[in-house]
């Protein structure tokens, strides 16, 4: 049972891991493998008003969290891949489409996303690479749902400034 | 990424070493503690808040004019520190706690603390209506050492000041009805007469300590229009500056 609930979420954890930390597929792959004993020591603790994806999402992030600050010789950078995606992703968000020019260099959108602090980064991947719902995003990072929406509109309106 | 070495290497941990999920009485416990923890900080809290308001309600509010201090110099001098002090940390532990309930992520921190305001606000009201307050700033008193000190030696610096008509002390010997020995905070020897008969009949008596208003008459010698207990938990509620009359208090004819 166990089995199928680790075959369901590993690939979308992994990248996830990736996009939270990016650290090197071997650091991650320990990583996702220390998240899903943690998730199966804390079985019990799952409420079913949760969404289990929201629940095993949360139990990655705050151990991603955790293992990046025990080590911060690597850097928190989004790949250039997912910088595109987001990029793609926000471009088709109408509050800031009109202002952005899709044509950017990738390397500028990539600096301009990995210069944004940590919680703003934070909320667009989830939005926007993860494609999570605001309720989500505020079960996952435990914060308010009205924190999650300022959050997602000022980090918007940053990237925007530092695209335009 | 390989999938199948992911799944198999997680399973074969959870077999070598034996693992288990953690007992749901385990988590159901922990959130208990939260609450509890919570419902603590809120007594407390409630508990500081009544004492402060207790403590502000009986300072002497009035008797600012005679020191040549302005309202807010005076306020600032007497205000009850320690008890707000201690409600505010009460308010934040609270707040800590709340948050850290299963859902307390979903509300926003106006909310959270507002609700921990407005608990522990009307509990503090209900401990201040029952007397809660005025036994516990009297046990602290008597059984806390620093607390005593850092309570009473601001009123006892201000209480020392003869020259300003306020005066207070122990009382060392009643000499008359209308007259008696008081010894200071600074061990002066005064010789204090009574212009006044409105104060609790069993005040003026040997070892008790009181505050008076008046007038320095002479050198050590006083005369006294206002006098009332020292402790602010003794006979008698005392409001603004004026000692109100309870089924403890009946004027000295």
């Amino acid at each position: 049972m166990f089995g199928l609930l680790i075959e369901r979420y590993e690939g979308k954890l992994f990248h996830y891991i990736k996009r939270t930390i990016n650290f090197p597929d071997q650091e991650t792959e320990d990583i996702l493998q220390e998240v899903f004993i943690k998730a199966y020591k804390n079985l019990n603790s799952f409420n079913p008003d949760l969404k289990f994806s929201s629940w095993i999402y949360r139990i990655t992030y705050n151990h991603t969290i955790s293992y990046w600050r025990k080590n911060k010789n690597n850097n928190l950078n989004l790949s250039i891949e997912d910088s595109e995606i987001l990029l793609k992703t926000l471009s088709t968000d109408e509050d800031i489409a009109d202002n952005l020019d899709t044509q950017l260099e990738s390397e500028s959108v990539r600096e301009a996303i990995n210069s944004l602090d940590k919680k703003y980064r934070d909320v667009l991947v989830l939005k926007f690479l993860e494609d999570k719902s605001y309720e989500e995003i505020s079960d996952i990072l435990k914060k308010p749902s009205g924190t999650i929406a300022t959050l997602i509109n000022r980090a918007k309106t940053k990237l925007k400034d530092k695209l335009t | 990424m390989n999938k199948k070495k992911i799944k198999l290497q997680v399973l074969d941990k959870i077999k070598e070493l034996n693992l288990e999920p953690t007992p749901k009485w385990h988590f159901i416990l922990k959130d208990w503690v939260v609450w509890a923890a919570f419902s603590i900080s809120i007594l407390i809290g409630a508990a500081a808040f009544s004492v402060s308001v207790f403590m502000l309600r009986t300072n002497d509010w009035g008797i600012h004019k005679r020191l040549d201090d302005t309202f807010i110099e005076f306020a600032f001098e007497t205000l009850p520190y320690i008890w707000i002090v201690l409600f505010a940390v009460f308010i934040y532990v609270g707040y800590y706690n709340l948050r850290h309930t299963e859902k307390g992520y979903k509300y926003s921190l106006p909310l959270i603390v507002g609700v921990n305001l407005l608990a522990t606000i009307i509990l503090g009201y209900a401990f201040l209506g029952m007397g809660v307050a005025k036994r516990i700033d009297a046990f602290a008193i008597d059984r806390i050492p620093a607390y005593e000190r850092l309570s009473n030696e601001p009123r006892r610096q201000i209480w020392t000041n003869p020259e300003n008509g306020l005066l207070a002390g122990e009382i060392k010997k009643v000499v008359q009805q209308d007259e008696i020995i008081l010894i200071d905070f600074k061990d002066n020897e005064w010789k204090v007469l009574i212009k006044t008969n409105r104060f609790p009949d069993d005040l003026l008596e040997e070892g008790h300590t009181i505050q008076t208003q008046g007038e320095k008459t002479g050198d050590l010698e006083f005369s006294a229009e206002h006098i009332r207990p020292w402790q602010r938990n003794l006979p008698g509620k005392i409001q603004g500056n004026t000692l109100e009359m309870n089924e403890n208090f009946r004027p000295k004819r």
